[in-house]
């Protein structure tokens, strides 16, 4: 038999890398890359009311798997940067729970410093706090397990995020740190969880009285993390691909708005649209949350159609890629 | 041109396994121009490189197995998925099995590796011993110790690369892979290294076109066949296992692979050199990969 010659290997290895850099834009779908929450309003005909967490199951204990770990994440189409997430996805999967529930969460952490898991408006002991005094924390390799309680006043909307992360882990010798890090926060660790109260679900466990339900969570991600431009995000995305809100003609939702910062205020604003909290009915023209602010907000979306956008008006916020369109269908 | 998941984890085995090992297995005929002593350095640089795998695949199998209690602790509940397997050992042994499980796993993974092989080679050199016929590709009867290695470092790649293979089918079917190009680059320059690794030791024998196949075949196939079970059967459980079995495997290698150099290897600046080299270049390549 031939010996391999010198020609043909070179004519191999040619015909070999052109198929690695050509073919995988053919055969791979464009949706292959890692995608943040389905989160795009609702197109077409619906009988039952869309919501962003789906059923909520009536087990009064509810388990969450979360993944510390990181992640290139596309802000947009070849825009991406390497980033620290729950589950791969930024936002992080929505934590969805009824009065009365017990919140078990395990995180798992696979990244080279500390991660927890922090939760706002659930209560716990302070070993499920995941905050570095508590020292309730999954190592590097490890995990860790957090039990929390939704109780009666903890209906509404909040958020998680990691409290501990820390490249340079120096900054936490011997407790004389403080007691939390914004660094997971910065790097994408944190996700939205809403409890509902007696009532706010039928049988099916979908909300009562809307006909969407969305989450929205607003975050910016600086420099020093990006390697590159700051980014101003709505779950997770800059412009052109946030969400596209499109809406049927008289149609009610409810939007649980969640800033998750670490740092910026941020508002959101559609040309002649209506907020009301939802719990208090007091209506405003724009929503304006500091970093770590939450709530929720019931819109009218009006009987005429049309097509405008959301924006952040804070000054440079569009820019750096927070807006999206909101359409009203027929 | 759209493709179903099916065939999404076969083309991913493809780019990140098969291909880059090829590429690799191609530089042969450079190695064929080196000089001969060029030879034991060249066998040192597989060991670095079959080390660094040896380390990675070790790390991955103890991780795996450190993960399990909270890996089966978590019964699934809409948000939280416990895959079919791992709920079974969850039904069947009770809650905190994973803490005695993981380690089984490990240790009983780690032990067919390395008895595995060994019984292959004493197989392999019966029959030699015999001089039996078996087909006409590795015969044993001629088959050179420079090809043995190269098939026992083939091996022990493949058994690794199923390993890879899963841990991309897990991340790509979890969604948690941003599958751009320049991930898939990244696998492709650490792979390369691979091809390298098994044509090094015979750059002196005469090699032919269909055992250069076989012996890629053999090295980078296992990929694929990785991904489809990280897509369709992942197991936290089950990736102990292969994780172990690897590590076993690779272990085998790079002891068979000082062995056969024996006395030589002692005290060698050049070939000590090779072996960092080898690992140097896994280890650099295996930053691209960010998995």
């Amino acid at each position: 038999m031939s010996e391999v010659r010198p020609g043909f290997a070179a004519g191999a290895v040619v015909a070999l890398l052109a198929f690695m850099v050509i073919t995988p834009g053919w055969f791979l779908p464009p949706g292959a890359t890692a995608s943040g929450l389905p989160l795009a309003g609702h197109l077409g005909e619906h009988d039952a009311p869309e919501s962003d967490c789906g059923p909520v199951s009536d087990d009064p204990i509810k388990r969450v798997t979360l993944v510390a770990q990181a992640t290139v994440w596309e802000v947009a189409p070849g825009k991406s940067f390497l980033a620290w997430s729950f589950n791969g996805v930024i936002p992080g999967p929505v934590i969805c729970l009824r009065e009365g529930d017990t919140l078990i969460v395990t995180l798992v952490n696979r990244l080279p410093t500390i991660a927890s898991f922090h939760a706002h408006g659930l209560a716990r002991e302070p070993s499920s706090d995941g905050t570095f005094l508590t020292e309730s924390y999954a190592v590097p390799g490890g995990s860790y397990t957090y039990t929390l309680q939704a109780d009666s006043t903890s209906v509404g909307t909040w958020a998680y995020h990691d409290a501990v992360a820390e490249l340079d882990e120096g900054a936490f010798i011997d407790g004389l740190s403080l007691p939390e890090s914004g660094e997971g926060i910065e790097r994408g660790m944190f996700g939205a969880i809403i409890v509902y109260g007696e009532g706010e679900l039928d049988e099916a466990g979908l909300p009562v009285g809307y006909d969407h339900e969305l989450v929205l969570v607003e975050a910016e991600f600086e420099s020093e993390v990006t390697a590159g431009p700051v980014y101003m995000t709505v779950n997770g995305k800059i412009a052109p691909v946030t969400p596209h809100y499109q809406f049927q003609a008289g149609e009610t939702v409810r939007f649980r708005i969640v800033n998750v910062g670490p740092n910026a205020n941020h508002d959101l604003w559609v040309e002649g649209l209506n907020w009301r909290q939802t719990q208090s009915g007091a209506v405003v023209d724009s929503v304006l949350f500091g970093a770590l602010e939450f709530g929720d907000f019931t819109v009218e979306v009006g009987d005429e159609p049309r097509e405008t956008r959301y924006t952040c008006s804070i000054e440079g916020h569009e820019e750096a890629g927070m807006h999206g369109l909101f359409s009203v269908v027929k | 041109m759209d493709l179903n998941l099916f065939g999404i984890a076969i083309l991913l085995g493809v780019y990140v396994g098969v291909v880059p090992v090829y590429l690799g297995l191609f530089s042969l005929p450079l190695l064929q121009r080196l000089q001969r002593e060029w030879l034991d350095v060249l066998v040192c640089l597989t060991l670095g490189i079959m080390l660094f795998l040896f380390v990675d695949v070790a790390a991955e199998a103890l991780e795996a197995a450190d993960k399990l209690p909270a890996a089966i602790a978590v019964p699934a509940d809409g948000q939280a998925s416990v895959p079919p397997l791992d709920m079974l050992l969850y039904d069947t042994f009770g809650a905190d099995s994973g803490i005695i499980l993981g380690p089984l796993f490990m240790l009983t993974g780690f032990a067919l590796g390395v008895l595995g092989l060994v019984e292959f080679g004493r197989r392999l050199d019966r029959l030699k011993e015999a001089g039996a016929a078996w087909g006409g590709l590795f015969n044993p009867a001629t088959l050179s110790p420079q090809m043995q290695l190269a098939l026992l470092v083939s091996l022990g790649i493949g058994l690794h690369n199923l390993g890879e293979g899963l841990a991309v089918g897990v991340a790509y079917g979890s969604q948690s892979f941003a599958l751009a190009t320049v991930l898939i680059f990244g696998f492709a320059v650490h792979n390369v290294s691979e091809g390298i690794a098994i044509v090094s030791p015979i750059s002196r024998s005469q090699v032919d076109l269909r055992t250069l196949a076989l012996l890629g075949l053999l090295a980078g196939g296992p990929t694929i066949i990785g991904t489809l079970i990280g897509i369709y059967v992942f197991s936290n459980a089950l990736s102990i296992i292969f994780f172990a079995i690897a590590a076993g495997a690779i272990l085998y290698v790079v002891i068979e692979i000082t062995a056969s150099l024996g006395d030589r290897f002692r005290n060698s600046h050049a070939n000590y050199l090779g072996v960092m080299a080898g690992f140097t270049v896994m280890y650099l390549t295996s930053l691209l990969v960010l998995l």
